[in-house]
Parts: C-alpha cells; structure tokens; sequence
C-alpha cells in the first residue's frame, strides 16, 4: 500500500518556521489525527500537537487541513498515495507546531460576558442559537475580518452573545445587545460567511450575526427587541 | 514506517490566508462603490455639459459620450447592486440563500457588464 504524504507546518522559537514531509502508511479508516500519531509514534516524537475525546466533542485537535479548518480526530486521512497539508489553527499565535495559544479566542468568547453571570446554558430561543458551541476556534481562524480587526469579536463570541441576550430579559438584554454592539464588536463582521460551514458542530453562526445585528438596529431605531 | 524531509520556511504558506470568497465580494463591492461616486456625477455634469446647460465644452461632451466609461459604469451597477442584494440576504437571515447566489450573481453581472461592452464599443 502506498503511503500518505503528510506537510506539516513546523515551528518553534528556535528553528522557526518550516514544512516537514512525512510519509505514513495509513490504517483502515484512519483520521488525520490517526497520521499525526503515527508520526510521533514513529520516527518523530518531537511533533508537537492537541487532542483529547477523539469523538469530536472537546474540539481539541482542531487545524487547518489542505486550508479548510477542521477536527483533525473527525476528517479522514486521504487514500493512500494522496497528500495531505495540515496547519495549525490562523488567528492564533503558534506555540509550537500545531500548537497554538487559543487565549485571543477565549478572552473574546468570555468577553461577551465580563460580569461572569455563568455560561448560557439555557434552551435555544430560536434556530439561530441551536446547538452548543465546543470552543474548537475553527471559526475564529476561518474569519478573514477577525484577521483584520482585532476588535471584532468572532463567530463563536456572538453566538455565545446571542444566547445570552435571549435569555436575559428587560434592562439586562438591552444592555447586553448594547455592549455587543459597541465599536467593531459586531458590526466588524461583513457577511464574508467564511465561518458558515467549517463549524464541527454545524452552528448557524453566520444567522446567529445577523440575527443579532437585526437586534441591535431594532434597538437604534427604538423598536422592541427582537428577532 | 514514517520518513521525514523538511523544507525551510515553506511551513509559512500554511498560515498564509487566501481570499474567500466572501472577501472578493466584498472588495469587489467596495471598489465598484469608489467607481460609482467618481463616474456617475461625471456622467451627469458631463451629460450637463452635452446639452449646454453647464460650460465644458467639447471635452466633456466627449466624457460623457465615452464608451469606456459607460461600459466601467455598468460593471460598477452590476456588481454593486448584486452583491448589494447579497448582503441584504445575509442582513435578514437568508444565508444559505445568499452563498448559494454569491457565483451567480457574479456570473449575471459579468453578463450585463459584458452586454454593457458589446452596446457601447
């Protein structure tokens, strides 16, 4: 059986950055996570990357394969013979290898919410908020004005933004939409929809923005709150 | 059984972003914005100017009877309007609709761009 031919993107403090080529003898139904095992298990123990469930639920190993962001443990490896690119996530400053500090992600995904009033855990008010985001960061990578604006808050923040306007209610959902709404925060979004399909977990991240910029415009324009 | 060769500083190519197409749309939306505010106040003063209302002269009469400018006016129409219409699809919750329509719309102003040409050369 023909190897896979695996590019991986390579960096660390000392060395920089480089693309390291491994070839991998692929097994039945491999995952690209399955590869990058196999290469620490095998001749390179220095490769550094995350992982954890292995079933798609932490969003641990998310990178960027052949410039798609994905779960590296829910994509399959290609067929033998075939070559495979994979990066660390973008947006995110790299650590080591694969490795990146998802800290830029997560003060913006906590920044929706500073008063720390708890997770928005509750049901969905409407199909926009479907679902629960697992923090993988895929959409903040994908996000070519999250690239741009260091101010814009994300996919994944405004969806987590959106749950939590719907479940407050009077003065504290006007001033949750006001905070969201303030500066680029929302508003640096412009409808790319590079976040609508690379969700592992298939949130309408992209309706969720919409649905709160709709919000906010209602606010402005001193209609009732609402969808 | 694993090998391994490297290639230095190739890696970077892989946290290099190509644009989306979302971000095509979207400069291509704004550069036909910038053509639209410069062109279509010259289209009307210099169409002032052909029927001397305004002074100009010949050479604005030779503005405004342009070719050229008529066919970049067009284009500067058909995509704006366009993806104009795709932002609102996605502005009410029509996304879905929208990227299905992003290759379309650009196709169906390419044509009226292209009809524009064929009229105006």
């Amino acid at each position: 059986m023909k190897p896979v031919q695996v590019l991986v993107s390579r960096f660390d403090l000392a060395k920089g950055e480089h693309e390291a080529r491994y070839e991998v003898a692929p097994g039945q139904q491999a995952s690209i996570l399955d590869l990058l095992r196999s290469i620490v298990e095998g001749n390179d123990p220095t490769l550094s990357f995350r992982s954890s469930c292995r079933v798609g639920m932490c969003g641990t190993c998310a990178v960027v394969v052949d410039g798609r962001e994905a779960l590296a443990c829910q994509t399959a490896a290609p067929p033998p013979g075939h070559t495979v690119r994979v990066g660390p996530l973008r947006n995110l400053p790299v650590i080591k290898d694969l490795v990146v500090d998802p800290a830029p992600f997560f003060d913006r995904y906590i920044g929706v919410d500073p008063a720390g009033s708890g997770p928005a855990s509750g049901q969905p008010a409407g199909p926009e908020t479907t679902g629960d985001c697992i923090t993988c960061g895929a959409c903040l990578s994908a996000c070519t004005m999250a690239a741009i604006n260091k101010e814009y808050l994300g996919p994944a923040a405004l969806f987590r933004g959106l749950r939590l306007v719907e479940e407050a209610t009077g003065a504290e959902a006007e001033t949750r939409l006001r905070e969201l709404a303030d500066g680029d925060g929302l508003y640096g979004c412009r409808g790319h929809l590079d976040c609508l399909s690379v969700c592992p977990k298939e949130l309408a991240l992209p309706q969720a923005i919409s649905r709160l910029k709709r919000m906010a415009a209602r606010r402005v324009w001193g209609l009732r709150a609402g969808s | 059984m694993n090998r391994r060769s490297s290639s230095p500083s190739a890696g970077s190519r892989l946290r290099d972003r190509r644009p989306t197409q979302g971000a095509v749309v979207w400069v291509v939306q704004r550069i036909a914005s910038v053509l639209l505010l410069v062109l279509v106040p010259l289209k009307v003063v210099s169409g002032w100017a052909f029927r001397g209302a305004v002074p100009g002269g010949d050479a604005m009469s030779a503005v405004h009877t342009n070719g050229a400018m008529d066919v970049v006016l067009i284009a500067a129409v058909a995509f704006h309007a366009l993806f104009g219409i795709r932002t609102l699809m996605i502005d009410f919750g029509r996304v879905r609709a929208a990227e299905r329509l992003t290759i379309p719309f650009a196709v169906l102003a390419t044509v009226i761009s292209v009809w524009g040409g064929v009229i105006a050369l």
